[in-house]
């Protein structure tokens, strides 16, 4: 008794009208009725399912991550926008009086460890109240 | 029905309910994937879940040139794989050089079908499976993608696919026939 090969057995799945003929015998018709049950089974899938909560609970996680990168483009802007301002004060104050303008870079250099520490401690802030959010969030999940 | 143009379109203008029709639509595929290749049905959901994150925040970039099923089956898959190699599960799923050596265990199946259906019999048997075969095997049984579909999201030769589907196949069947 001939044993099926894969390709017959795949062109037999596939119910292809020139496949080649499957040898009549009790093994080969045993072959293809475990074949028929292991295909049926294959076809139904595994017996995953996902919670009737899953949309609802990706459309918060969507949400949450939209507005924590609008939150770091606005992040970004107000820095951006605070240099302008620094740079533009600057340029006006040495428009009128150079003296002046050296004055302000000069506090500006005195003090500036001082600023960008309040701008790091700013941000870290922003960044824990976000990361305990979604914590928080997810633990309700 | 679903109309993938337009689905797609609408999503990309911030409709979520144009969303909500595109998860509903590939829920089962991505589920299937990640079902059969994380085996801590725990994380299945939240990696379920990243898959469709990934699919919203990236879907400007999808090209048609493949089927939406086809790039979303690739995200799952890869999503997975990354799982995976994160939580260190793979190890004992990593290719075996002796691939074709490869038997499932040395339990009688007859044991086991007296305590559990055969379909859960065999969802046992597919998850002893190399991860590749279990991939190619699920992505064959939806019955969506070809030969070269399947090999476009798993990284496989086309030959290497069907290799991967026989074996598969095969080994399923003997461990069904012992019974």
């Amino acid at each position: 008794m001939s044993k099926i090969s894969q390709d017959e057995i795949q062109q037999w799945l596939e119910k292809q009208p020139h496949a080649p003929g499957i040898e009549p015998g009790a093994e080969n018709e045993a072959d293809l009725k475990n074949y028929q049950l292991l295909f049926d089974l294959l076809d139904e899938g595994p017996p995953a399912e996902l919670s009737y909560s899953f949309t609802a609970n990706l459309h918060r996680r969507i949400q949450a991550a939209t507005s924590r990168r609008i939150g770091l483009k606005w992040y970004g802007i107000a820095a951006v926008l605070t240099i302008i301002g620094f740079s533009l004060a600057y340029c006006s104050l040495l428009f009128y009086s150079a003296n002046a303008a050296s004055g302000f870079a000069e506090v500006l250099n005195k003090y500036k460890w001082v600023l960008l520490f309040v701008s790091a401690c700013f941000l870290i802030v922003q960044f824990l109240e976000s990361y305990l959010n979604d914590r928080q969030k997810q633990q309700l999940q | 029905m679903f109309n993938e143009n337009q689905v797609i379109e609408k999503v990309l203008q911030g409709d979520m309910r144009a969303f909500d029709l595109l998860v509903k639509q590939y829920e089962k595929l991505v589920c299937y994937v990640i079902y059969r290749m994380i085996k801590n049905k725990e994380d299945m959901e939240d990696v379920c879940q990243d898959v469709f994150i990934k699919v919203y925040r990236n879907l400007s970039q999808f090209d048609h040139r493949a089927k939406l099923s086809t790039w979303i089956a690739k995200i799952a898959y890869l999503t997975a794989v990354s799982h995976l190699k994160k939580n260190r599960q793979n190890t004992a799923f990593n290719y075996p050089d002796d691939l074709d050596e490869i038997h499932f265990t040395d339990e009688h199946p007859e044991k086991l079908l007296t305590r559990k259906d055969t379909a859960e019999y065999l969802e046992r048997m597919i998850a002893q499976l190399p991860e590749k075969y279990r991939m190619v095997i699920t992505l064959y049984h939806l019955k969506e993608f070809s030969y070269t579909e399947i090999g476009e999201i798993t990284g496989l030769p086309e030959g290497t696919v069907k290799t991967h589907l026989f074996r598969a196949r095969q080994l399923l069947k003997e461990t069904l026939t012992a019974n």
